[in-house]
């Protein structure tokens, strides 16, 4: 057989959900990938809709790229920063 | 219609050849899980098992109200499948060959079955098409992709073929039942016409992979789904094994 190439696996399960990531497997082509996807993965209806990607398609950004942005806590957007700034105001005033 | 269970024995017999032939091809598909030669092999097979063993359960629906005991204890001689369906092949090249062949002839078999006078038949028939455009899709696609490989895998695959070829006639072996299916109109078409359209299908399908294989095809002996094959009862003991630990458990 052809080669075998490794894919991710996608699903989205109704109209308003997002595609999902569920899993890999490999095949020699796109063709074969989605008749596998869809035993492998949505044999119990599991998914409406099927994505597979070949992995080697992916562009893929490692740590070195997203770790700076681990410790920028002025960027969290929930408040609790700005209410404790506001509390330690309040009971030094 | 005529209610199901209101069948005359010619055509319960007829219905009883096809579901058994489901009920063997599923069971051998069943035993690849974990031994196919690729994991997605082994899920894809299973998954079709389970669906060729769910045709099987419906179409015995029909005929009994013990399924289980129906389908796993009756004596050998009361079965009607084909030597096609029942013989092992724990080669993987036979096992892909089968699948093809066998969905080749499941679909004109259902196809024969969506206006069928029988009660329920053409329901379950539908269901059964719409999951078998999958197994064909299956069956072809990796049988293709196979074939392209090495020269060693085109020459078992091709060896496999030219064994299995005239084996599969089998298939279009009748029961006597199949005279009064055809007349009441539970079944549009006989074994022989099925057969001229199933040697018209697999030809198709070698003329588009440009495979040449030697194949005179007969039509198959009277009397086939009478007999079992070698092994049958091994193959059927390892059928009951979970069910023998309690045969009175309630699943």
């Amino acid at each position: 057989m052809t080669p075998s190439h490794t894919y991710e696996v996608f699903l989205k399960a109704d109209g308003k959900s997002e595609f999902r990531h569920v899993g890999a497997l490999g095949a020699a082509d796109n063709e074969m990938a989605l008749m596998l996807a869809r035993e492998c993965y949505c044999r119990r209806g599991e998914g409406e809709q099927i994505w597979v990607v070949r992995r080697d398609d992916i562009a893929i950004a490692d740590s070195t790229v997203t770790e700076p942005n681990r410790h920028k806590g002025h960027r969290q957007n929930d408040g609790k920063l700005v209410a404790e700034h506001r509390r330690q105001l309040r009971e030094s005033s | 219609m005529s209610d199901a269970r209101d069948m005359s024995p010619g055509v319960s017999e007829y219905l009883l050849a096809f579901a058994d032939d489901e009920h063997m091809v599923g069971s051998h598909l069943a035993w690849w899980i974990g031994v196919a030669p690729f994991l997605e092999e082994d899920l894809s097979l299973c998954s079709i098992a389970q669906d060729e063993l769910g045709h099987a359960i419906a179409l015995y629906e029909l005929l009994t109200d013990d399924v289980d005991h129906f389908a796993l204890r009756r004596a050998a001689g009361e079965y009607r499948s084909c030597s096609f369906s029942e013989v092992a092949m724990p080669k993987w090249e036979d096992t892909l060959v089968r699948h093809w062949l066998y969905d080749i002839a499941e679909d004109i078999r259902w196809n024969a079955l969506v206006d069928s006078t029988a009660a329920g038949v053409p329901a379950i028939a539908q269901r059964a098409l719409s999951e078998e455009r999958f197994h064909r899709t299956h069956s072809t696609l990796l049988l293709q992709r196979s074939l392209t490989g090495s020269s060693d895998a085109k020459d078992r695959l091709v060896a496999a073929m030219e064994l299995l070829l005239p084996q599969s006639m089998t298939m279009w072996s009748p029961v006597a039942g199949e005279a009064e299916a055809v007349a009441t109109g539970v079944t549009a078409m006989t074994s022989a016409e099925a057969a001229d359209r199933y040697v018209e299908t697999v030809r198709a399908d070698l003329d588009n992979w440009d495979v040449t294989v030697s194949w005179d095809p007969q039509m198959a002996p009277e009397g086939d789904r009478l007999l079992r094959v070698e092994g049958f009862s091994d193959f059927q003991a390892s059928l009951n094994l979970v069910l023998d630990l309690d045969p009175n458990a309630e699943w």
